[in-house]
């Protein structure tokens, strides 16, 4: 099943920087040229409709501790106004850091690739909750240890806090999309999006950018 | 947003804890018996330098220990984060030694924000060498907001005086087994005092 990850990102300018990356490429790291497309909206009031989205694909030598390595093939996208970067990968989540850092180490100063997505917790924790299911849920408690759901109601010693005000170490949930399944897993500040129907990636992603990242009109 | 230079209003929230604080140290002990044992010889000696010397025992010290110690009335308690077999847990050791480990180049630290309630605005700035990056996982409470090029954290209108938060701190271009150290400074507004230091230490 392909995985997306989302990262925040910081471009001076537009995404036309990222056209420029492809001229990045050094031994062991490529990135192709880079295609623009348009986004529409899957979602209800999805308010980054008409924004670009620059795609294209890195191909990656991953070295290994005992010799040999393997060659890693990536699609990203840069969005420029959500500025989101997703990052689409069949591999497991150290190779896509290890991109990511090669990723800010050979750009310009001004292209940069954030591990965390720093959205707002409680944004986070209203989408999380509108999802059709919650698979797992872990909190990071008062004294930085990690508490699960399950035990929240007997572990939590100060119930002037609320539970939105607890930091979320990992969620994993599941949303729907035309009768396709989404699972969703939020874990060390970032997003990753598991579903084959590409349709149904796109949703959920537009989902997150409405709901935790674009304006709250608060 | 709160800059290098206190505004009278951050001043004017700094005094209660600055004062709780500053009641309770030695040098208030000692400037207090001095500065009282001057006043009384000036009233019996009727010299008024002897009474601007009483006053300035009273006032000289407690100023010196504002700028000394200031700022009052933020309080952060960080954690350093261990992973031990595939488990995240404090690390107590380095924690009481005032480090955090920096393990294959990253080290997690959870911790809490206390902001006096007299404080109408705070900002925050984790401030860290070049060769480091830190980033905050998330944004707290929804009446902050978050500069991540600057890495400072504000609030102009506080009502959420205690909150979690965690912080990453990496750098993109370690080497395994050399032993560096940087700081980690926590400061008052961007460029200001800090709050909190912790020593980064890859291994």
């Amino acid at each position: 099943m392909g995985s997306s990850s989302l990262r925040r990102t910081r471009i001076t300018g537009n995404g036309q920087q990222f056209r420029e990356l492809s001229d990045l490429s050094t031994n062991g790291f490529s990135l192709s040229d880079v295609d623009e497309r348009t986004v529409s909206g899957l979602c209800d009031n999805y308010p980054f409709n008409g924004q670009s989205a620059y795609s294209g694909v890195i191909e990656y030598s991953e070295d290994a501790m005992w010799g040999g390595g393997r060659d890693i093939e990536l699609e990203f996208e840069f969005r420029d106004q959500s500025n989101l970067f997703i990052l689409d990968t069949e591999v497991d989540l150290p190779s896509v850091e290890s991109v990511i850092q090669k990723l800010n180490t050979l750009s310009p100063d001004d292209v940069k690739i954030y591990r965390s997505l720093t959205v707002h917790r409680e944004r986070l924790w209203d989408f999380l909750n509108n999802a059709d299911k919650i698979i797992e849920l872990t909190l990071i408690g008062d004294q930085g240890t990690e508490i699960s759901f399950e035990e929240l109601d007997s572990e939590l010693h100060e119930p002037e806090l609320e539970i939105e005000q607890y930091p979320i170490e990992s969620a994993t949930v599941v949303f729907s999309y035309e009768g396709e399944q989404i699972l969703t897993r939020y874990t060390d500040g970032t997003l990753s999006v598991q579903s084959d129907v590409s349709e149904a990636t796109e949703y959920l992603v537009q989902l997150f950018e409405r709901d935790v990242i674009g304006d709250s009109g608060d | 947003m709160a800059g290098a230079f206190p505004s009278i209003a951050h001043l004017r929230a700094e005094f209660r804890p600055f004062l709780s604080e500053y009641k309770s140290s030695i040098l208030a002990w000692g400037s207090g018996i001095l500065g009282t044992v001057l006043w009384i010889a000036s009233s019996v000696l009727t010299s008024t330098p002897v009474a601007v010397s009483a006053a300035g025992m009273y006032v000289v010290p407690a100023v010196g220990y504002y700028l000394a110690y200031r700022p009052f009335g933020i309080q952060i308690d960080l954690t350093p984060i261990a992973t031990v077999e595939g488990e995240k847990e404090p690390d107590k050791v380095a924690e009481s030694r005032g480090e955090a480990i920096l393990r294959s180049g990253e080290c997690e630290l959870r911790g809490g924000v206390t902001i006096s309630e007299r404080l109408d605005d705070f900002a925050l700035q984790f401030d860290v060498p070049d060769d480091i990056r830190v980033e905050l996982r998330d944004i707290p409470c929804a009446e902050q907001e978050y500069d991540p090029e600057k890495n400072i954290l504000w609030a102009d209108n506080v009502s959420v005086y205690r909150f979690s938060i965690v912080l990453l701190v990496y750098s993109d271009e370690h080497v395994e087994g050399q032993t560096y150290e940087y700081p980690l400074k926590i400061r008052d507004g961007e460029g200001g005092k800090p709050v909190q230091s912790i020593d980064l230490v890859t291994r």
